[in-house]
Parts: C-alpha cells; structure tokens; sequence
C-alpha cells in the first residue's frame, strides 16, 4: 500500500473517529486522543502532531467549532462540539467506510482474520 | 514544571506566522501537552522523566507545516510561496552571486581534450553550487517545508538545467537529423557528465544536511 493511501485511509479513519465522538459531546483535543486510545484498545491513537492540525482542518471545513472552556480541573481548555454541517458529514463517512470494510471483507476475509 | 506554551512556541517556530490564530494554537498544544505531562506524573514518573516523554517523538515541523495550512487565511498558495518559492529564488540568487564571486577571484571554467573533442568543465558552476544548494534547503525547511519542497528548493539550479539540456539535446538531434548526420553520442555523453550528472551531486552535498528532519518519529495515526 502507498504511503498516500494509507495517509488518506488515516485521515478518513481520524475524521470518522472525530466526528463520531463529538456527536456524542463536546470534548477538548486531550479528551479526545484519550478517548479514542481507550475505546479502541489502542488501536487507534492519536498523537499531538497528528490530532491539532486535523481538528483544526475540520474547523476550517466547518465539522466543528472550539471554544474555550473550564474543565473539571479548573484548567481552560478548547473544547470542540459538532457543527450541524458535521453532523451531516457523519452519516456518508459511516456509510463510505461500512462500504470500505464490507469491499475489504469479501475480497480478504479481514473480519475473520 | 516546564513552561509548556514556550517550549510550543520554540518548537513550532510559526514566528507570528499564523497571525491572531497563533496564541491560541500555542495555548491549545501547550494545554495538551500539560495534560499529557499530568498523566505521566500520576502513572509514577519523576518529573524530569515525565517531561521527557511528554515532550517526545513529537513531529513539530510537520504539525507546524499542517495547521499553517488549516489555520492561515492566506491558504496554500501563500504557503507554498514561502516554503518553496522564495528560498529557490534565494538559492537561484546566491548561485548567480556566488558564480561572479568565483570568477573575480579568478576562478575560471576549464577547458578539457577528452575523445578528440574539446569540453568546458564548469569550475565555477560545480564549485557555486553546494552553497546555493544549501541555503534554499536550509531556508525552506526554517519555513517548515516538506522533504520535497527542501529537496527541490536545495536542487532547483540543477533541475532547471537538466530540463534546459534536455531540450538542447532533442533540437540538437532533430537538427542533425535534417543534415542526415549522426548524433554525437559520446560528445553529449561527456558533456552530460559535466552539465548534468555532477550539478545535481554537487548541489547535493549541499542540500543533503538540511533535507532530513531531526524531529521525525512515528505518528501512529
């Protein structure tokens, strides 16, 4: 596999994962490298070099938006919440990579393996 | 504890570079990273060792290169602008300096019998371009530049050249041709070996320093 495909398979995968647990509640970048870490058995993780610039390329697209914020620590932190317009994103990423695993299953019998 | 957002501003080396934006990406990292460094404090870690494996494998110039993408109004073009643009103009500069330098220090190309043909060694040339080379690598990737944009920022004298020879050597042939007269094989053989081929390893030597990234480790996303 090239490096520019799986760089765009880690980019999708990242957005997804993203967008996926904003959905659910607005969380800032620490929480959210965390919390991918942990609910993917580490599977998944995400680094700092590699979270920032994604969240904020997402900012950019309009995915999602930051606003300071106090954390339960006291410490001000940039949480990120989902944008109806990445609201609307979420559904066709799920779908584009269900499609993605199901192509990848029956050619390689990955979700066996 | 460490002074997080100094370390960040250091490390990114954005330089106002990302304008209103920049304090608050700098606030953001340096948070993150204090929290990272909280979390290897509670998992037993001295502090100098937490601090230590906070701050590591972390891939600042890319990271700087990408949220300078995200976050700049100007967008890609200004960026490319920066990181490639300018430092080949700068390389293509010192070059052209650096070749006058030469010549008034009396440093002439030398002319070479080989294969009963006369050749002109470009002394000057070869010896002009590491140091063209260098200072285009060096300057794109002071702006965050990607490994090609610093290879071909260090190598652009070379690659103008190699375009430039290729199409004198297609008219050439084309023209020889019209004449009904062979190509001189060998001829254009021995000048590509002085014109083309040690350019680009002379431009290289100079290049090559400033092409790696220091800081590179595994993003694991």
């Amino acid at each position: 596999m090239t490096k520019r495909i799986r760089s765009k398979i880690a980019r999708g995968s990242g957005e997804l994962a993203i967008l996926a647990l904003l959905a659910e509640q607005p969380l800032y970048g620490f929480e959210i490298a965390k919390q991918i870490g942990e609910r993917t058995g580490g599977t998944l993780q995400f680094t700092l070099a590699s979270l920032y610039p994604l969240l904020y390329e997402m900012e950019k697209r309009g995915w999602v938006e930051g606003h300071w914020q106090t954390n339960h620590a006291g410490r001000d932190r940039r949480y990120y919440r989902l944008t109806p317009g990445g609201r609307r994103q979420l559904a066709p990423l799920r779908q584009e990579w269900r499609a993605f695993f199901q192509a990848l299953d029956s050619l390689a019998g990955v979700s066996h393996a | 504890m460490r002074d997080w957002k100094a370390l960040v501003r250091e490390r990114l080396g954005t330089r106002g570079l990302l304008g209103s934006a920049e304090e608050e990406v700098v606030a953001e990292l340096a948070a993150h990273l204090e929290d990272c460094f909280v979390e290897e404090r509670g998992q037993g870690w001295s502090e100098p060792e937490a601090e230590k494996r906070t701050a590591a494998d972390i891939r600042w110039r890319g990271m700087a290169r990408r949220i300078r993408a995200a976050k700049c109004e100007e967008g890609e073009m200004k960026n490319r602008k920066r990181t490639l643009l300018l430092p080949t103009f700068a390389n293509l500069l010192i070059l052209t300096l650096g070749i006058q330098a030469l010549l008034f220090f009396g440093i002439h190309p030398r002319i070479a019998f080989a294969q009963h043909m006369w050749f002109s060694f470009p002394l000057p040339w070869l010896l002009a371009l590491p140091l063209s080379g260098a200072a285009g690598a060096l300057l794109a990737k002071r702006e965050g530049a990607s490994f090609g944009e610093r290879l071909v920022a260090g190598w652009a004298p070379s690659l103008v050249w190699l375009g430039e020879f290729g199409v004198m050597a297609l008219v050439f042939a084309c023209d020889r041709r019209d004449f009904g007269a062979a190509f001189p094989l060998d001829y254009f053989g021995l000048t590509a070996v002085w014109w083309v081929v040690l350019p680009p390893l002379a431009q290289l030597v100079g290049t090559l320093p400033f092409v790696w990234e220091r800081d590179v480790a595994v993003e694991r996303f």
